[in-house]
């Protein structure tokens, strides 16, 4: 008798997709169990707030749920560990804002459903990177506008005394023009160096050749457009935004040259900036006098980097438990600081947890951005956008670490601050789209 | 085309930024412990400390004097009494601790309970407030307040010691502070000239003028000298250096006896006697002072300063009794001072029968959610004389307070002995009051007295008088 026997062809892409998929799905478990336990423990030293716990998880619970079907729906070959990550720090920093500064945490859910619904615009819409790309000096100039126009109209939702008017708004709803200003520019930078590339990367041009390549004709508009930004942010004081401005474009345009000149002369050009500004600037002289020596400002202009570093060593190792620790100690720590926060009531496994995630997401950027092949303006823009993520992560936490002179930025999805939310998860909805073959 | 090498460098770039980070978060993570929450200005040490429930004070009779209360997560420490305020001393954040405070700090603040299953999850996992143990002292709350309302207004020092036990029963310091109110009024007690931090009892070395007769009769006594024989013009005011002694109270005749002397307090006998038997015959009385250089309660003060240059070589020349003791310190305005707490101990030795109870201040301790538990006490004594000399100086205090200065402490069926001195310091007179009351063999209390600017040496007896009655009716009450 012969036995009859039959095979089954198993396609490895669609094995691949699948267990991708599970994966994305595993980790957002994980989140969600992560945010239960949380708040069940949070709860338990503040019962009274148990009600806006609840409803933090459930809206967390559901714009996880709609992203992922929807994603599933629309852009099934994506990269698979964008959303989970990103949604997990967003949890994250959800159960940070409620346990540091509850009456900011209901508004920041509102942020957390406008940010989704951002992120799927992003993905859902036809050719989003068309009109970014298309339309680039109408976007730049549209940026700029709004960011001009806090000079005038600008606002302060904390209503400090002397604290920079970086937000437009109406009533209680503020928005932050230089948040989106980010991700213009970006995109504009990787238009204008995407159309440039060829003259900046011919393989045959020597270095004089490819240094005149440099010239004021070609990288005059990028230069100006570039300069208009970051002076208007340096008179408006947000410095942190403007030495993100200036990193981002150094690093497309070292990505889109390949001439390691740009980044020395670049750190040269940061190191002289910093002599002026200390020269010139009370705000820069008092930066870097508390970051070479905080100590004896202790209790003055060092108090917020000073109690940061005790934070996290109150929170040693395994940190102090959530709810259980000081973190309030230091001023603004639900924005700025989250990361303090971290450091004292999760200790340094959860900081290794929260750097991890980042460098993750950081990892799997270039992995799209090097996947472009052929594709220069598509590669830039993953790297511009990897680079607002990475170099604000390591800007903020490099700072309340004091590895860095402190600038005043948030830590990407996990600080509070609904701009910042929204244009993260804007650039969390590019970089999908970028991942995904299909589009 | 691709930029694949850029992005090499550039991922490269990231990783190696954020291992700094990851380097410097393990730094402050692992070694930020022992240096930066140990620093003066970290205000999580301060919130720790803040949090922590401090046992209560109780008196020996159970009676609250202190305890903390938590109000809004905030705990405040309360001191009930008035009357107490010297003996329990103050617990602040600011400034540290005094007193009985200070002195059972680690019993309070519960520092020395053992690492438990239930410490570690109370303490270090749920980071519920640290707890202390409740203390009972030996302090009587009606003892005390009998004394600070007899002081009234006046500066001084009372202190009342209990026999055999050496329990001090009664610690009072006059001015001092409101605990309650330390932190408001902490610049102006620091500064002000009357020292209300100064614990008088402890701390205040007096010059003991002719309160050093008790000790130099029971010298006498013990060199089995003449008490009866009269000294002519025994109640002349007699010159020691530029001060000039007199008798505490003027005495009906002028030739006296030594022990009417001590009745009255007059120095001029005693100072003859010294001279005729020479100092040596006084040095091992006074030397008990010496032999017991930390007769303190401990933690209650700040301990006494080491000297170091003043090594033995340099203060005494052994063979000359001039360099130990000269006549100016045996009549009690030389060098050698005492504290009212010496000489309370002083006194209870020759209630005990020559034998000094090491005085002490913890009756018991109650660890948070346990039974009240005795403290471990010291029962061994410091021999002062023999029962023989002690006998002779009681009767020479009992003949004080039947017919002499200290008559205003006596209290109908009460057996006390006392004894009045005026002393000299500065420009300051002060009066002394030294006595006991025996309710038993070796039972009993002694009391010493200091009021500064006085010279009433009937109020120092009569308030000496109260406190022993008062401890006295207590004790039967508490019986």
């Amino acid at each position: 008798m012969r036995l009859k026997t039959s095979t089954v062809e198993i396609d490895p892409e669609a094995q691949r997709l699948a267990f991708q998929r599970a994966v994305e799905r595993g980790l957002l478990i994980l989140s969600a169990a992560f945010m239960l336990v949380n708040l069940a423990a949070l709860s338990l030293v503040r019962p009274d707030d148990r009600l806006t716990y609840m409803a933090t998880m459930i809206i967390w619970s559901l714009c996880a749920a709609a992203g992922y079907h929807l994603l599933e729906r629309y852009l099934p070959a994506r990269d698979y560990l964008l959303f989970p990550l990103a949604m997990f720090l967003c949890g994250w920093g959800l159960i940070l804002i409620d346990r540091l500064a509850p009456q900011f945490g209901q508004r920041q859910i509102v942020w957390l459903v406008v940010a989704s619904a951002a992120l799927l615009a992003t993905t859902l819409l036809p050719q989003p990177l068309h009109w970014l790309r298309s339309y680039r000096y109408l976007w730049l100039i549209g940026g700029l506008v709004l960011l001009v126009s806090t000079i005038a109209l600008g606002r302060n939702p904390s209503q400090v005394q002397g604290a920079p008017r970086l937000w437009l708004g109406v009533d209680d709803v503020n928005f932050q023009p230089s948040e989106a200003l980010k991700v213009i520019l970006v995109a504009f930078l990787s238009s204008y160096l995407a159309e440039q590339y060829p003259a900046l990367r011919a393989e045959t041009l020597t270095w004089d050749r490819r240094l005149r390549s440099l010239s004021p004709r070609v990288i005059g508009p990028i230069l100006l457009m570039w300069g208009v930004s970051v002076v208007i942010l340096i008179w408006q004081r947000d410095l942190g935004t403007a030495v993100l401005f200036f990193m981002v474009f150094l690093i497309l345009l070292y990505v889109s040259t390949g001439s390691q000149w740009i980044v020395v002369s670049g750190m040269a050009l940061v190191l002289i900036a910093a002599a002026v500004g200390y020269q010139s600037f009370a705000v820069v002289r008092v930066r870097i006098d508390i970051w070479f020596n905080p100590w004896p400002e202790a209790s003055g202009n060092a108090y917020q980097l000073v109690q940061s570093l005790q934070a996290f060593a109150a929170g040693g190792i395994f940190g102090e438990g959530i709810g259980q620790g000081s973190p309030d100690l230091v001023p603004v720590t639900h924005s700025d600081f989250i990361f303090a926060a971290v450091g004292e009531e999760w200790g340094l496994l959860g900081v290794l947890v929260v750097i991890a995630c980042i460098l993750t997401l950081v990892v799997r950027g270039l992995k799209i951005a090097g996947q472009q092949t052929g594709r220069p303006f598509r590669a830039l823009l993953a790297v511009g956008l990897t680079a607002l993520i990475g170099l604000q992560s390591a800007l903020i936490m490099g700072g309340v670490l004091r590895v860095l002179p402190l600038t005043g930025v948030t830590l990407p999805y996990m600080s509070y601050g609904g701009s910042s939310l929204l244009m993260s998860f804007v650039i969390l909805g590019l970089l999908l789209r970028l991942s995904s073959p299909e589009n | 085309m691709s930029f694949e090498r850029e992005i090499q460098r550039l991922l490269l770039g990231y990783i190696v930024f954020f291992g700094l980070i990851v380097l410097f978060a393990a730094y402050y993570a692992i070694i930020g412990p022992e240096t930066l929450l140990e620093r003066e200005d970290n205000v999580r040490r301060l919130q720790a400390e803040a949090a922590i429930l401090r046992g209560a004070i109780l008196d020996r009779s159970g009676s609250l004097l202190v305890e903390s209360v938590e109000e809004n997560g905030v705990v405040q420490r309360r001191y009930l009494h008035t009357a107490m305020n010297s003996a329990l001393g103050y617990y602040s954040l600011f400034y540290g601790s005094g007193g009985a405070e200070a002195a059972f700090n680690t019993l309070l603040r519960g520092a020395d309970l053992p690492q438990t299953l239930t410490t570690y999850l109370t303490r270090d996992l749920l980071h519920l407030p640290q707890r202390g143990s409740d203390i009972r002292l030996s302090f009587d709350l009606e003892v005390q307040r009998a004394i600070v309302e007899a002081m009234g207004e006046r500066s001084g020092a009372v202190v009342v010691i209990a026999v055999p036990t050496g329990d001090v029963i009664a610690l009072v310091s006059l001015p001092t502070f409101n605990p309650n109110l330390l932190d408001e009024n902490w610049p102006e007690l620091s500064q002000s000239p009357e020292q209300p931090f100064f614990n008088r009892v402890l701390q205040g070395d007096y010059q003991p003028g002719n309160a050093i007769q008790t000790v130099l009769a029971a010298a006498a006594a013990a060199n089995r000298a003449d008490f009866i024989s009269v000294y002519d013009q025994a109640s002349a005011p007699i010159l020691v250096g530029e001060v000039s002694l007199n008798c505490a109270q003027r005495p009906p005749q002028a030739n006296l006896s030594l022990q009417q002397a001590y009745a009255y307090s007059c120095p001029a006998p005693f100072s003859a006697w010294v001279e005729d038997v020479g100092l040596n015959a006084v040095q091992p009385l006074l030397g008990f002072f010496n032999r017991v250089p930390t007769l303190t309660l401990p933690g209650y003060a700040p301990e006494p300063q080491v000297n170091t240059q003043a090594t033995p070589a340099l203060t005494s020349t052994p063979g000359s009794d001039d360099a130990i003791l000269n006549l100016e310190d045996a009549l009690g305005q030389g060098d050698v001072t005492l504290t009212p707490f010496e000489m309370a101990v002083f006194a209870a030795a020759m209630v005990n029968d020559g034998n000094a109870p090491l005085p002490g201040t913890l009756l018991a301790v109650r660890p948070p959610d346990q039974e009240w538990h005795d403290a471990v006490t010291n029962e061994s004594v410091i021999p002062v004389t023999s029962r023989e000399t002690s006998l002779q100086v009681r009767n020479l205090m009992r003949g004080a307070v039947l017919d002499g200065s200290a008559s205003a402490a006596a209290h109908d069926d009460l057996d006390i002995g006392g004894h009045t001195g005026l002393a000299y310091s500065g420009d300051r007179t002060l009066t002394w009051f030294v006595g006991f009351v025996q309710t038993g063999e070796r039972a009993g209390f002694s009391v010493t007295v200091v009021l500064e600017n006085s010279a009433d040496v009937n109020l120092a007896a009569e308030i000496g008088g109260l406190a022993l009655a008062q401890s006295v009716q207590e004790a039967t009450e508490a019986d």
